[in-house]
């Protein structure tokens, strides 16, 4: 009983909508299963060691979820597959030539530090797998960036090291990015199926569009963030993405490169770390997409998302509060005039 | 506490370290703590220097205790606390300058310090030499032995060496030599101290 | 307030501004030609250690890169000049590099030194570090160029520090190095990109 009462409660405390005949578990479970075709391209085209820092990953988060609550005396919720969520969501983030020893603090920080600390699920603030992502990114910036060919062969061999797509607009422009590829169609189609160079489960965009679109008619997700945030960046990376003035960039190539699919469905649309009313979701979106943009084009780093979803995370009770606000304030006022 | 001549010196001491420590306890003067600890030795100059001026400042603060007016008291103190800031500000600069080329705006800050304005308020303004003497050192030592131990964390997991030898061989976990990871070596240490202290002062004879 | 309150007043600031002062002033005048000292000598070592044969560093002039000061030198042996120095700065990740450089009479590099940083820890400090800036040896002012890709013509980036490197090679130094040798065969002030 005191555990049907506690599922009851994460679900209304994390949505407003009324889903009695879905529990946070089944969700949470969704979402993972929704990824699982991204995780299996992912070790298609990086070969087992993709599949060993996936296991590491996910591994780690549910041990430390369950040592921590065990130590605290709180009740385990391994089974809630949140932990899971995490370590996978983590793991997809991670370049595929990493040690194994970076899923494994990683997702120490993430489930420790990032969710547990604060509370459990439900409390935290900023993305527990995300937090885990910079927490790595920027205590091993060296390994963090260190990318691999695909292999497309599920085998042991030395791949060889280069530079992502995004990394290459970066530096060398996009002139660069095509001699790679041949042609636009080519360049397109490779990133459109995983088969370039990125972290593990960000590359293939049909996997991921997959399991958006399952969680989408589930209605697990809503629309609102994943539209205006990749709207946002297109537009952005159209009007300022150029090399020859505005107006002259290449959205789609922006859309399909980084990690900006994976992150924009299964990580921006966290109950938990992004706002729960319909319209400060488009704010929410809105203000990731440029966040986005801004370290992309303008930043030390060739990739944003990351550290855009995480601010975009400290505004969201802020923009929950303000909406809900304004219409306790219009009812105010109306009173007042009369 | 007008009647601190009650109090041994050492529980003076053993207060300001343990059970009103600032930056543990308290949780003051947290932006040095974060901005000078990146390697033992900063920490450590910049602890040194606290010690420094809150034992001056107290001393002077307690000699002049009946001297001062009540109405000005608090620009008095003020101008005793800078004007031994200037002095270790200037002794610094001549004695250890590549520490100092490091710390030394948070140096200057050390006027701005809520510990040290408080203890000339709450202490030395209402009690003799000698006590008000040992509390400043007290309050001091506690800032630099936390100072100490958050500078250790952070070299010897961030940058893999104490006092610039290389003790580990690589750099463990950058993060903490930088200002984020600043942040999580002070929660770490300040959970870890707390732990600490509550099962010292939980055990029977303890304060 | 009645006088006497006031007159205490004034005697407490009085004191207090007459006895700091005083403590003030004796620290200052017993540290000053300390810390004049350190000062002096840091500069000079400095410049000493970029070219360890020169019995005689020479002050020419100042030259401004960044909206800042710098200063060049020249080094000599006897009489004959061995080679200049030029103190330049980058625009780096997230600060001014303060570089000193040494170039022999051909307007190569010789020695590169990084004053002054605040670049990442653990990344874009690395630029200070000799496995670094010994990239920069023998390279006249067309291979001061940072690549990331392997290179041994040009200077190969440091991973993950892109930003800083280029902050040094193609700022700094290379500035640097188009003005010593602009002035010096040019006579004057020579023209400096940026």
């Amino acid at each position: 009983m005191e555990r049907s009462r506690d599922q009851n409660r994460l679900i209304v405390s994390t949505s407003p909508h009324i889903r009695s005949e879905e529990t946070t578990q089944h969700i949470v479970w969704s979402v993972n299963l929704a990824l699982l075709p991204a995780a299996l391209m992912g070790i298609y085209f990086f070969g087992p060691m993709a599949a060993a820092i996936i296991a590491v990953s996910i591994t780690t988060a549910v041990l430390c979820e369950y040592g921590y609550q065990k130590a605290l005396k709180k009740r385990v919720t391994i089974d809630d597959g949140s932990a899971v969520l995490t370590g996978l969501l983590f793991g997809l983030t991670l370049p595929p030539s990493v040690p194994l020893y970076i899923p494994f603090v990683g997702s120490f920080v993430a489930i420790v530090l990032a969710k547990q600390l604060f509370g459990g699920l439900g409390f935290n603030i900023f993305n527990p797998a995300l937090i885990g992502r910079a927490f790595v990114q920027i205590s091993f910036p060296k390994l963090m960036t260190v990318w691999l060919e695909p292999t497309a062969a599920f085998v042991f061999i030395d791949a060889k090291t280069t530079a992502t797509p995004l990394g290459i607009l970066k530096e060398e422009g996009l002139q660069k990015l095509l001699e790679h590829s041949g042609t636009y169609l080519n360049l397109y189609t490779n990133m459109l199926f995983g088969h370039r160079p990125g972290s593990l489960g960000e590359t293939s965009v049909v996997a991921l569009l997959m399991g958006a679109a399952f969680l989408l008619y589930r209605r697990y997700i809503s629309w609102h963030i994943p539209v205006s945030f990749l709207s946002t960046a297109g537009l952005l990376a159209w009007v300022f993405g150029g090399s020859e003035g505005l107006f002259t960039g290449d959205p789609v190539l922006h859309l399909l490169s980084g990690g900006i699919i994976l992150s924009a469905f299964f990580m921006a649309t966290d109950y938990v770390t992004s706002p729960s009313i319909r319209k400060g979701q488009i704010i929410f979106g809105i203000g990731c997409g440029f966040l986005t943009m801004l370290i992309r084009l303008k930043g030390g780093y060739p990739e944003g998302v990351m550290f855009a979803i995480l601010l975009m995370n400290c505004f969201s009770p802020l923009i929950d509060r303000s909406f809900r606000s304004n219409v306790f304030g219009a009812a105010e006022r109306k009173g007042l005039l009369k | 506490m007008s009647d601190a001549n009650q109090i041994s010196y050492w529980e003076l001491i053993k207060n300001g370290i343990l059970k009103e420590n600032t930056i543990f306890k308290l949780a003051l003067s947290l932006c040095p703590a974060i901005a000078v600890t990146t390697s033992l030795k900063n920490g450590f100059f910049m602890g040194v220097a606290v010690v420094f001026v809150q034992v001056m400042v107290n001393l002077t603060v307690s000699a002049m205790r009946k001297f001062i007016h009540q109405r000005i008291r608090l620009p008095i103190f003020m101008l005793v606390i800078s004007g031994w800031v200037t002095v270790v500000n200037l002794l610094m600069d001549a004695y250890v300058p590549d520490v100092y080329k490091e710390v030394g705006l948070y140096i200057q800050l050390i006027v701005a310090f809520a510990s040290i304005l408080a203890r000339a308020e709450m202490f030395a303004s209402k009690n003799r030499l000698t006590p008000s003497l040992f509390d400043g050192l007290g309050m001091g030592l506690g800032f630099l032995v936390a100072l100490v131990f958050i500078s250790i964390f952070r070299e010897l997991f961030g940058k893999g060496t104490i006092l610039g030898v290389s003790i580990i061989g690589a750099k463990p976990l950058l993060i903490l030599v930088l200002p984020a990871g600043g942040f999580f070596a002070v929660g770490i240490l300040m959970a870890l101290f707390n732990w600490l202290y509550a099962r010292y002062a939980a055990k029977p004879g303890a304060h | 307030m009645t006088g006497k309150d006031i007159l205490k007043i004034t005697l407490n600031l009085a004191v207090i501004y007459i006895a700091g002062g005083l403590i003030i002033a004796l620290v200052h005048a017993a540290t000053s030609p300390i810390r004049y000292h350190n000062k002096v000598v840091a500069e000079e070592l400095a410049l000493k250690s970029l070219v360890p044969d020169a019995d005689k560093i020479e002050k020419l002039g100042d030259w401004k890169i960044h909206e800042k000061d710098a200063k060049y030198f020249v080094a000599k042996k006897g009489e004959a000049t061995i080679g200049y120095i030029v103190q330049s700065y980058g625009k780096g990740y997230s600060s001014y590099i303060n570089t000193l450089i040494a170039v022999d009479r051909d307007f190569r590099v010789k020695k590169v030194k990084i004053l002054d940083q605040k670049e990442t820890p653990g990344l874009g400090d690395e630029i200070e570090e000799d496995s670094f800036t010994d990239l920069l040896k023998g390279k006249d002012a067309d291979h001061l160029k940072v690549l990331k890709t392997e290179t041994t013509e040009y200077v190969q980036a440091i991973t993950g520090a892109t930003i800083s490197s280029r902050a040094v090679t193609d700022d700094a130094v290379r500035n640097g190095v188009k003005f010593i040798k602009a002035t010096i065969t040019g006579g004057g002030a020579g023209h400096v990109g940026r």
